[in-house]
């Protein structure tokens, strides 16, 4: 079967109808702050209370969500309570690779996370996006050759916004 | 440049042995080469201070890193809405997997 066409829209517009809090972190959310690295993944900071881990599950399985790389047939109940009893999952959906993390390493406490955010409006909705100084330090956190490189890279978007007179 | 290579490359330049800065310093020659070995790291203002020793001034700035970014490609994208960012982020990334299907079929 082929990949699916990476569509991060259908995959908002679901976590947004379910009402699920969560947070875009990742390389979308740097395109978001002018990243002229590509990504081919949508990644979210997700709160962890029961209430939204239920509507998480539900997005998740409106979305068709799999475990990504996990062998074909291995059980997997996609539920609140497998939610809550894991923290960090990678998943293909219908619309290309849906990695949901419920700590994200180098950001501060969710509340924190989203509270520094800002609320953009992409594919004609309203979506919560981390802010480039947590995306920075979640890059640095990272450590990854890949992730230094795109930290440095939103530094640099930083000074750029700042001398535009712009909020990072 | 490590502050331990600073301090052995001006302490060189003076023509000082590490017992005699460690005796200006009035400390020991052991705690002078764990300095200059990068086994420990000085304050800022202990490197001063030996630096000062010898009649050197610390000097401390900073300057941008050249990561080699295309900085045009940030402005393009700083120019328009944060929507139309991801749009073209995604029909970018679409271009590049295809491109690499065609790669990949020509290789295969």
């Amino acid at each position: 079967m082929p990949d699916p066409e990476f569509d991060p829209g259908p995959i908002f517009e679901t976590l947004l109808r379910h009402d699920v809090d969560f947070v875009v972190i990742g390389g979308l959310a740097g395109i978001a702050h002018g990243s002229a690295y590509n990504t081919e993944d949508v990644d979210v900071a997700y709160e962890r209370s029961q209430e939204n881990l239920s509507r998480l599950a539900d997005a998740l399985v409106e979305l068709g969500a799999t475990l990504r790389g996990a062998p074909p047939g291995l059980p997997f109940q996609l539920d609140a309570e497998t939610l809550r009893a894991g923290m960090n999952f990678t998943f293909d959906t219908r619309f290309g690779s849906f990695d949901i993390l419920g700590e994200p390493s180098g950001a501060p406490r969710y509340e924190e996370l989203s509270k520094a955010g800002s609320s953009e409006s992409l594919w004609g909705i309203t979506i919560r996006v981390a802010s480039l100084d947590h995306l920075i330090a979640m890059k640095e956190a990272a450590a990854r050759p890949r992730d230094l490189t795109m930290a440095a890279e939103y530094r640099t978007i930083a000074d750029l916004r700042r001398t535009r007179g712009e909020e990072s | 440049m490590t502050a331990g290579e600073l301090l052995r490359e001006t302490r060189r330049r003076h023509g000082l042995t590490q017992r005699q800065l460690a005796a200006r310093a009035r400390t020991s020659q052991a705690a002078i080469s764990r300095i200059e070995r990068d086994v420990v790291s000085p304050s800022v203002a202990t490197l001063a201070e030996l630096l000062w020793l010898m009649n050197e001034e610390l000097v401390l700035g900073a300057e941008p890193v050249d990561w080699g970014f295309d900085l045009t490609l940030n402005r393009a994208r700083l120019a328009i809405s944060p929507d139309e960012r991801v749009r073209r982020g995604v029909v970018h990334s679409r271009r590049m997997n295809e491109i690499r299907g065609v790669a990949q079929r020509a290789g295969s």
